[in-house]
């Protein structure tokens, strides 16, 4: 079990790497820092929504809260357009946009 | 006010009779305006037209319209910073359902503040939400202080932070609360969004315990 949690995260990082070079219009979700969200709650959205790892959701996270910004996930459209629904409904502050602009 | 608890019949919480009307009161008012910023209201005696399970059908292309009220356009926010028309076909398939959940679960969270009835002000009675509720409860806190914060001008980590402050600090000085004072709305105001906050930190914790006992 040990194992399989460490290659975790790894695996699917490799997974999302493969997708973006994969796919010709790629888009990603961007969540936005606010001062209204909780950490906590920030957290709890990533893992219980994406099914991120405790280690992946606390660095995304971080990287909202500090760098004001993280994308949280990728993939074509129309799967972006359903996360960035999913944050909404949450009530984070998504956005999405093409890979690289 | 206590905050969250496990229990078997689910997360409880403990308010005051005044807590729950002032909130209770708030949650009211977030509903209202979202309902009318997005006229998701169905026009009267609809509801016993409609279809438990379906879902209704996205607004036609001309009844979507971006909110006015800054508050409900943080709630629901553009899908795009630059690209417009992105924007507005995003909202144009959501924002219908996305309001209607919100109101929904701000109705849910309503109706739990409201259950029971406390024979004294100030004793401190359970406020029950169920796990299978648990998630939308939180979201119904989140748009509460979404709203708030917006109407007291919170831009700012820091702001939040001051706002913390101000708000222990008059609470450790034992002020009782002054109807005459000019900022009596904000600290109103301010007060209401410290303690759904307070509600919902406890809340999610629990919640995310939840999250990372359940097998992946």
């Amino acid at each position: 079990m040990t194992g399989t949690a460490t290659a975790g995260p790894r695996l699917d990082e490799e997974i999302d790497t493969r997708e973006a070079l994969s796919l010709a219009d790629t888009w990603v979700t961007l969540v936005w820092n606010d001062p209204v969200n909780l950490m906590s709650y920030v957290t709890y959205v990533f893992e219980s929504y994406f099914g991120y790892s405790q280690q992946k959701a606390r660095t995304l996270m971080l990287q909202v809260h500090q760098e004001g910004r993280a994308v949280v996930s990728s993939g074509g459209r129309e799967k972006v357009e359903v996360d960035v629904q999913a944050m909404h409904e949450f009530g984070l502050w998504a956005t999405m946009q093409r890979s690289g602009e | 006010m206590r905050p969250f608890r496990r229990a078997r019949r689910g997360y409880v919480a403990e308010l005051s009779a005044s807590e729950r009307l002032v909130l209770a009161h708030v949650v009211g008012d977030v509903v209202e305006l979202l309902q009318e910023q997005t006229a998701t209201v169905p026009p009267e005696g609809s509801d016993a037209c409609r279809i438990e399970g379906v879902a209704p059908l996205s607004a036609p292309p001309d009844e979507v319209r971006v909110p006015a009220d800054p508050a409900v356009r943080r709630l629901l926010p553009d899908a795009s910073r630059e690209d417009a028309e992105v924007s507005t076909e995003f909202r144009r398939f959501t924002q219908g359902d996305l309001a209607a959940e919100k109101a929904q679960r701000l109705l849910l969270l309503a109706d739990l503040l409201l259950a029971g009835d406390p024979q004294d002000a100030e004793a401190l009675t359970p406020l029950i939400v169920r796990h299978d509720d648990a998630r939308r409860v939180a979201g119904a806190l989140t748009d509460v202080r979404v709203v708030l914060a917006e109407r007291l001008d919170l831009r700012t980590d820091d702001q939040v932070e001051e706002l913390h402050d101000e708000v222990l600090s008059r609470e450790e000085q034992g002020s009782e609360p002054d109807e005459e004072a000019p900022d009596a709305a904000r600290r109103f105001l301010a007060s209401v969004f410290l303690m759904s906050g307070w509600l919902q930190e406890s809340l999610v914790e629990l919640m995310l315990a939840e999250v990372r006992r359940a097998p992946r």
